[in-house]
């Protein structure tokens, strides 16, 4: 998995773009899960309801939360 | 004179007037600052030279933190007393521009250097933030810097970034514009001193200006009047009388004492800054003493919110109100009317439930509607057991987990938490560097096991893949662990949490002894202690949720299908027989827990709901559920866990330690029913 999106590490804090998979894990390529590429910290990644939600929300909100990007 | 000399001596002004603010970019050579411009202005841009010179100076408007900034990108210099026209234009650029935002970019491998740089700028009295650039170069070469711990000593922003692979690059943007005076000053010779004081002696001039007139900058004469030089020269030729090296070694090496005792400050500061209650709890909560009863607060609300709000309320109004009631009764009666064959479900409470009798001699139209109707609404159902466990018992508490667990991350705990079992860790005298991935593990017990590759030797990785796989439940796992706690007293509780720590420090304590104590720390930037925002934990917990959907329940239908194929089949009763010894004699449970262990070989949190259920239902009382609890806790965490201990180990050593698991945490099931009868405690 590849993404371009941008992530703060809930763990060391890096604030990151993108997030690509680590080869050895079984899940690889097919799994909701970010991996800070600092500290290793594994966090869920936005899905579908999470975005649907912020389509519906987008016109009552000014920024966007600091966890995901 | 300082800036105002330079901008009253000046010739031309070197970049367009007016405008936006500008935020001038400076650093050594070769340290990112061309690819950090390119990463914040993101447009067109603009190169011109710089006047009288072939130097080019790149330049663009850009948002940086929320507002408008000429992003200025200046030539690479090693110092503010110049030695190419590069330096001079960068040092000019600096100095002609007060008001702006100043960022100094630096290798953070290459600290030294970076600070030398830093001590310059401070002393001409301009407010920069510190971007300490190539963090990930620096992190490869173990010279990782503490940027929260320099920040404080300096007390200016230091952002550790990555430019190459994008890191930290928003935090920059928004400590960019909110640069700061560095409270730090070098102590030079007494000479060197007095001189600074003679020359700036009734004039408004900074310590940098007078220093670089000290240490013969002739770029500067120009700049100054010429009835000013003679005094100047003359004060410059008494401090150099007084000083035995040429004054411009005897500065620099002052600067190059003033940085090592920067490095030595910073590497200690953080103990010493707690000034509020935030920063008095984030410090007691890294104590390798105080943090303790601090986690045991943070486990207790865990338990309150989880095990008996989460796993009391929440299941009952799913599970009783919705499941038992609405959905499983609905589509018994479905599949009854679409896959007709003859048998009478069990009726409890004036509720259908899936169990059944009377389904004998059946014809093979029958036998097929059967297979359907049991697939989907039988014993070992994908509704009656598979979205039932999934949905209505694991689901509510997982969610409440979540919550929980959001608002440790929001708050800035884990880190703490991270920080804390180092020390204690250390303590006991194992490897700093084994802690991360346990801390890890506490998101993914699958990755935290591949992250034990950062460790030197193999036995540590091992240790570290036993203590992971044995006492570090992922997320998902720890919230139905909770469910189970709910209900128990205090004592049971405390005897269960007792053998998971006990463990761990077992295990970490043996491990102290056969691997080498060697330091090799980690560096984690500690963020304050911050109030959780309630938008940011609901995204979180959504993120979650449907994550957990997506892959916790395929592997529920899985272990379900599992079981209805050894159920038909007549291999469960065989298996059930086969452990009963274990499961019925050894560990004092009902033969059916065999199902839950069964299970839990897919995931750990499928067989605990597995005992949860039972729990429920009635069919555990206290110390058989501290027994089940004990022996679900200390299992393999799932399936993708073991195949990476497999891999990662090599399939000899994997399998060792799977044995080794097993046996353990069944052992311990053992040793533990045996004392509580032995006796005679209830935990009631």
């Amino acid at each position: 998995m590849i993404d371009e999106h941008q992530y703060d590490c809930p763990l060391c804090g890096l604030d990151f773009f993108g997030a690509t998979c680590h080869s050895a894990c079984p899940m690889s390529g097919d799994c909701a899960m970010v991996r800070c590429p600092r500290c290793g910290y594994e966090f869920v990644q936005e899905g579908s309801i999470v975005a649907m939600l912020r389509r519906f929300t987008a016109p009552w909100r000014k920024h966007d939360s600091p966890g995901h990007r | 004179m300082s800036q105002l000399a330079l901008q009253r001596c000046h010739p031309t002004a070197e970049l367009p007037t007016g405008g936006p603010r500008k935020l001038l970019l400076i650093g050594n050579p070769n340290v990112g600052k061309s690819l950090l411009f390119g990463f914040l202005t993101k447009r067109y841009v603009t190169v011109s030279n710089y006047p009288g010179t072939t130097v080019e100076i790149t330049s663009a408007k850009a948002t940086i933190g929320g507002e408008q900034r000429l992003v200025v990108d200046t030539p690479g210099t090693n110092g503010l007393i110049p030695q190419s026209d590069d330096e001079r234009v960068a040092r000019d650029i600096l100095l002609n521009s007060p008001g702006a935002d100043v960022v100094q970019v630096g290798d953070m491998s290459n600290i030294r250097r970076t600070l030398l740089l830093s001590l310059q700028i401070a002393e001409y009295g301009v407010p920069f933030t510190l971007c300490l650039n190539m963090s990930d170069e620096a992190r490869e070469r173990n010279s990782e810097v503490d940027a929260t711990a320099l920040s404080e000593t300096l007390g200016i922003p230091v952002v550790a970034t990555s430019a190459l692979r994008r890191w930290n690059l928003e935090r920059l943007k928004r400590e960019a514009v909110r640069p700061a005076l560095a409270r730090v000053t070098t102590q030079y010779p007494e000479a060197i001193e007095e001189g600074i004081a003679e020359i700036s002696r009734g004039e408004e001039l900074t310590r940098g200006f007078a220093l670089a007139i000290l240490a013969g900058d002739e770029t500067l004469t120009p700049f100054i009047a010429e009835e000013k030089r003679p005094r100047l020269d003359a004060i410059r030729q008494e401090v150099q009388r007084k000083v035995r090296l040429p004054l411009s070694v005897a500065i620099a090496n002052a600067r190059v004492a003033a940085v090592d005792k920067l490095l030595g400050e910073a590497s200690t500061q953080k103990a010493a800054s707690r000034s509020n209650f935030r920063d008095w709890l984030g410090g007691i909560s890294m104590h390798p003493i105080w943090g303790v009863p601090v986690l045991a607060f943070v486990l207790y609300v865990a338990w309150w919110f989880v095990g008996k709000f989460g796993a009391g309320q929440m299941v009952d109004l799913l599970e009783s109100k919705i499941f038992e009631q609405h959905v499983n009764v609905w589509t018994i009666q479905l599949l009854d009317f679409l896959a007709r064959f003859p048998h009478q479900h069990a009726i409890e409470e004036k509720l259908i439930r899936a169990a059944y009798t009377g389904a004998a001699g059946l014809t093979f139209t029958q036998q097929v509607a059967k297979f359907f109707h049991d697939i989907v609404v039988g014993p070992y159902g994908i509704v009656t057991m598979a979205l039932t466990y999934a949905i209505a018992i694991v689901l509510p508490v997982v969610i409440t987990f979540f919550f929980f667990f959001g608002v440790l991350e929001d708050s800035g705990y884990l880190p703490r938490l991270a920080v804390m079992l180092n020390r204690l860790f250390r303590k006991m005298g194992l490897n700093g560097k084994a802690v991360l991935p346990m801390v890890l593990g506490l998101g993914c017990d699958t990755m935290a096991t591949l992250t034990t590759r950062i460790l030197e030797t193999k036995k540590e990785a091992t240790i570290v893949t036993i203590l992971l796989a044995l006492g570090v439940p992922c997320s998902a796992q720890l919230g139905v662990i909770m469910a189970m706690l709910g209900p128990l007293s205090f004592t049971a509780v405390a005897i269960w949490l007792s053998v998971i720590v006990g463990t761990i420090f077992l295990v970490g304590y043996l491990a102290a002894k056969v691997v080498p104590g060697e330091a090799g720390d980690f560096i984690l930037e500690i963020p304050p202690i911050r109030i959780p925002r309630l938008s940011n934990i609901t995204i979180k917990v959504l993120a979650r949720t449907e994550w957990y959907l997506k892959e916790a329940v395929p592997l529920f239908i899985i272990g379900t299908l599992l079981l209805y194929v050894l159920d038909a089949t007549q291999m469960l009763s065989r298996i059930q027989q086969i452990m009963s010894p274990l499961v019925v004699a050894g560990l004092g449970l009902p033969a059916e827990a065999s199902n839950a262990f069964l299970i839990g070989f897919l995931r750990r949190d499928y067989g605990a709901a597995g005992l949860f259920a039972m729990q429920r239902a009635g069919q555990l009382n206290a110390v058989q559920t501290v027994v089940s609890l004990t022996v679900i806790t200390l299992f393999i965490p799932c399936i993708a866990n073991l195949l990476v201990i497999l891999k990662e180990r090599g399939t000899r050593m994997g399998l060792a330690i799977a044995g080794f698991i097993i046996v353990y945490s069944f052992g311990i099931g053992v040793v533990m029913n045996v004392v509580f009868k032995a006796f005679k405690v209830t935990l009631s």
